[in-house]
């Protein structure tokens, strides 16, 4: 019979619980592996402390849900921005060098070398130090085909960036461009691209030879001839 | 427990169950479904809808997410992602792919900022050769195999996320709705 | 020995103080004749006439779910491994649609959360409702039915998701047909343990079943109501972070503390540390938990009084939390010597401490100040591992191992077996945890920084993204030979046969 090779005297053989577990602590019968029922709940009450840090934490969240609840109704970010309803397209002053590794820095890449055979390179580029107005043109028009880029050839193609960015953004990241990896140019300024963008008609993507063909847009309105 | 107890706590967890969905979910959808699409937001076309399917279809929602927060709230603001959104610019989204991980950048506004769809099927087949260091799967199933030409799907997905542009001008209207 | 209605205790109350201390058992010759418990340390008789009618009766439906959790376990822990390979080398497997990133991660979430967890934790109830209700438990033939609807829905879902028929809402991804068979199974499962809570034999209900029955009521209301409202835009995404977050308050967490609660005392010997704080835990949690859910949208387009309503209530978690943790931590602390002897506790009192980090954590995390920094990152990653392995599965785990023996009438066949998983899953979560939590962090730093190319936060995670997949290595292992381990018992029962009852129960130390 199983009872008598499991009956467990003190201090001698461990006995072995289900579950992978050993009762070697003879000294102590009365716990471990001996409770003999189901579980149940003691006595003991709930401590002082924790009712008081109960109420004081009710009341914290009542002053927090006033203070940083905002009005009720379906506008956001009330509390981390209490004039939003203002903003239009950003809250905060173009910087250069954000516009220009958000967007151009895609395929021209962050330091401005492009990747070799599939986009040209920013640095020492003519294309974009050698006028101003040439490179307003590529980023409000586009440019595709074949083209020489300090040497090498690329086709690919650039798409208009003029109804998805807007002037201020645009020079800002020229000029990055311009001013960095070496490049030395003129800063172009939010009224350049404004000029360049009214002096030309809306047009389709520049090709490289009409870009060369073309004059120089009229920098003021009255340069018109 | 006596007869009456038992009652009163099932009757008290259904209870603080409903309240909390009222709280969090009923009451503010309520406020939100009187709020309309800002005139600049176009419903999705047959095309971009069908690239939304693949968008969900392939999981970009695990990486990407579609809210660009305000300032003082990470850096989105100077990352160039857009303006913070807002509930209008929701309206035509269902599923919602808000999104709650970035393993990668935030799209609401992709478009604005990789306006060509050559760029994405580039970027789609081989991600890396594109972005160095960048940890997104390449997804060549998208494409003709062969040629390398973008399948339809790969054709929607584009459709899709050159539709991701949400830098229209909201007023004031847009962003609180005034309960008539 | 009868198992019917006659067997039960006629007073059905509490356990009378007395049978708490060794030695007043009357010997061995119980009434019927019945060999008696083996020691003067065991079971009182009558005690076993409960007792063994409602294991006998649990056995198989709780072997059913469990052998199903186990399955879904090991499916799990390959897919989460995948996933999480992928991002230490994206280009693994990324030839095939099936393997991707996006439609491998849902399928593992989904996977342990409605197939592992969801499973054990219907096995576990199954067996801790007959026991605590002192009852065999009812419309066994209803368990069985749900137990092959649930895998049923899991498969198809699993399968769905791999083959790119997503909802495309986290959480919720399983398509409509796969939900409707895990809801049915879950009406199935709740329909025979409320019946079997009618028919108990005792007065008082312990704390354990409180949160079995809160669960059974709200589950299904959680699940119905998010299937069934079809909102669209920002309406949804509220829906959908109040259905995901719930899904742990109505689900996932009571199954984890009914666990607790019952095995630290039932191991220790001792009643759980205060009644008072269990009903103060008890309502707390059900009050506060069910108002979270939109933190997961901080900065998000809600509007703001909502979300400071969930952040609100994320920091009244703290009451249930720490009621919780007192109790469960000063039963168990006061012999926590007996972790080195059981691992069925060392595995639940790594589970409930566990719970306690990760509500505190949790509760933190949900404030503005520190979700500007880790929304978005792998620190939510390794939060929810937090949640779901290193609390909820470290408890089921704990469970399993008292539960099948008991459900097969014979011992584990390795205890080294038992170690080495403890050990492996315990340090594999911590890597994982550890590692995702400062990574996340970094990760966070870098995209809140002005002027930090948003790539740099992707290579600030890659080395501790090696760390978490040696953790996740560590955890699948463990999980597998946990696996190899169940499956043998299995087998080893199927072919020798489930041996007398009585006898066995007294070899177990009667309990």
């Amino acid at each position: 019979m199983i009872r008598s090779r499991v009956r467990h005297s003190p201090g001698r053989t461990p006995r072995k619980e289900w579950g992978g577990g050993r009762c070697k602590d003879a000294a102590h019968p009365h716990i471990g592996f001996t409770g003999q029922g189901e579980p149940e709940e003691g006595n003991t009450p709930t401590p002082g402390w924790l009712w008081a840090f109960s109420a004081i934490l009710v009341v914290a969240m009542v002053y927090y849900l006033v203070r940083f609840g905002g009005s009720f109704s379906v506008a956001a970010h009330e509390v981390e921005q209490p004039g939003l309803a203002a903003a239009q397209r950003s809250t905060v002053p173009v910087k250069g060098d954000e516009v220009f590794s958000a967007v151009c820095g895609a395929c021209h890449q962050r330091h401005g070398r492009g990747i070799p055979g599939t986009y040209p390179p920013l640095v020492a580029s003519p294309w974009l130090l050698r006028d101003t107005y040439s490179p307003i043109r590529i980023v409000l028009a586009g440019l595709y085909g074949r083209i020489e880029v300090n040497g090498a050839m690329f086709n690919n193609r650039m798409p208009p960036l003029g109804d998805k960015l807007s002037d201020e953004e645009i020079a800002a990241a020229l000029s990055h461009a311009r001013s960095s990896w070496g490049n030395r140019a003129l800063r172009i300024t939010r009224s350049d691209v404004k000029s360049v963008r009214e002096s030309s008609p809306l047009r389709g993507p520049w090709t490289p030879p009409e870009l060369e063909m073309a004059p120089p847009p009229s920098m003021r309105p009255g340069n018109v001839p | 427990m006596s007869f009456v107890r038992l009652v009163l706590f099932f009757l008290g967890v259904l209870a603080a169950l409903l309240l909390g969905w009222w709280a969090i979910v009923g009451l503010p959808e309520s406020m939100l479904a009187k709020v309309a699409a800002p005139s600049g937001l176009k419903p999705y076309t047959q095309e971009q809808a069908a690239g939304r399917e693949t968008y969900i279809r392939e999981g970009c929602v695990y990486c990407h997410s579609q809210q660009p927060r305000p300032e003082g709230f990470g850096a989105d603001q100077s990352r160039f992602w857009g303006r913070p959104s807002i509930a209008a610019d929701y309206v035509y989204d269902t599923p919602h792919l808000l999104g709650t991980m970035r393993s990668g950048p935030d799209l609401f506004n992709v478009s604005v900022r990789r306006p060509d769809s050559v760029w994405h099927y580039e970027h789609l087949h081989d991600p890396r050769h594109l972005v160095p260091g960048s940890i997104m799967p390449r997804f060549p199933w998208l494409f003709d195999e062969g040629t390398s030409a973008p399948a339809p799907e790969g054709r929607v997905l584009v459709a899709y996320l050159l539709s991701l542009d949400h830098t229209y001008p909201i007023t004031p209207h847009d962003t609180v709705e005034s309960s008539p | 020995m009868t198992f019917g209605e006659d067997s039960r205790d006629p007073g059905g109350l509490r356990l009378n103080p007395a049978e708490l201390v060794p030695g007043l058992d009357t010997g061995p010759g119980g009434p019927a004749g019945r060999p008696s418990a083996p020691d003067n340390r065991s079971v009182p008789s009558h005690e076993m006439d409960i007792r063994i009618p409602a294991d006998v009766s649990a056995a198989l439906p709780s072997a059913a779910y469990f052998t199903g959790a186990v399955f879904w376990l090991v499916i799990g822990s390959l897919l989460g491994f995948l996933s999480s390979l992928k991002f230490n080398s994206p280009d693994l497997l990324s030839a095939t649609p099936m393997l991707t990133f996006g439609r491998v991660r849902p399928a593992h979430l989904n996977a342990v959360v409605y197939g592992w967890v969801s499973l054990a934790g219907a096995g576990m109830t199954v067996w801790m409702v007959g026991r605590l209700c002192r009852t065999p438990v009812r419309w066994t033939a209803l368990l069985f039915l749900s137990a092959l609807l649930w895998n049923a829905g899991l498969a198809a879902g699993t399968w769905w998701l791999i083959d790119g028929q997503s909802r495309g809402l986290e959480w919720l991804e399983y398509p409509r047909p796969a939900a409707v068979l895990i809801a049915a199974a879950y009406v199935l499962f709740a329909l025979s343990m409320f019946r079997t809570f009618s028919a108990r034999a005792v007065k008082h209900i312990y704390v354990s079943l409180w949160y079995i029955l809160a669960s059974l009521t709200w589950f299904p209301v959680l699940y119905l109501v998010a299937n069934t409202f079809s909102y669209s835009g920002v309406a949804q995404a509220a829906m959908n972070w109040w259905y995901a977050h719930n899904l742990l308050t109505v689900w996932v967490s009571p199954l984890g503390l009914a666990g607790a609660y019952y095995f630290i005392p039932k191991i220790i010997g001792r009643p759980v540390y205060s009644y008072s704080l269990g009903v103060l835990g008890f309502w707390t949690f059900a009050l506060f938990y069910n108002w979270n859910g939109l933190h997961h949208l901080v900065g998000g387009p809600l509007p703001t009084w909502a979300v400071s309503l969930s952040i609100a209530a994320s920091l009244l978690m703290f009451i249930p939390v720490i009621a919780v943790a007192v109790n469960h931590h000063m039963t168990a602390f006061r012999h926590l010597g007996m972790v080195k002897r059981s691992p069925v506790l060392r595995f639940v009192v790594f589970g409930a401490v566990s719970y306690t980090l990760v509500s505190v954590q949790g509760s933190l995390e949900a404030t503005r100040a520190v979700q500007e920094i880790v929304h978005f990152t792998h620190y939510t990653v390794g939060h929810a591992h937090l949640g779901v392995y290193a609390f909820a599965s470290m408890v089921l785990f704990g469970a399993m191992y008292y539960i099948v023996p008991r459900l097969l009438m014979r011992e584990w066949p390795s205890p080294w077996l038992i170690e080495f998983h403890f050990w492996t899953a315990a340090v594999g979560v911590m890597l994982f945890v550890v590692s995702l939590t400062f990574g996340g962090w970094l990760q966070g730093m870098a995209m809140a920084e002005e002027g930090v190319p948003f790539l740099d936060s992707v290579a600030v995670t890659v080395p501790y993204l090696w760390v978490r997949s040696g953790g996740g290595a560590l955890m699948t292992l463990g999980n597998l030979v946990f696996a190899l381990h169940f499956t043998w018992i299995l087998i080893t029962s199927a072919r020798e046969g489930i041996r007398p009852v009585p006898e066995i129960h007294a070899a177990a130390g009667g309990r």
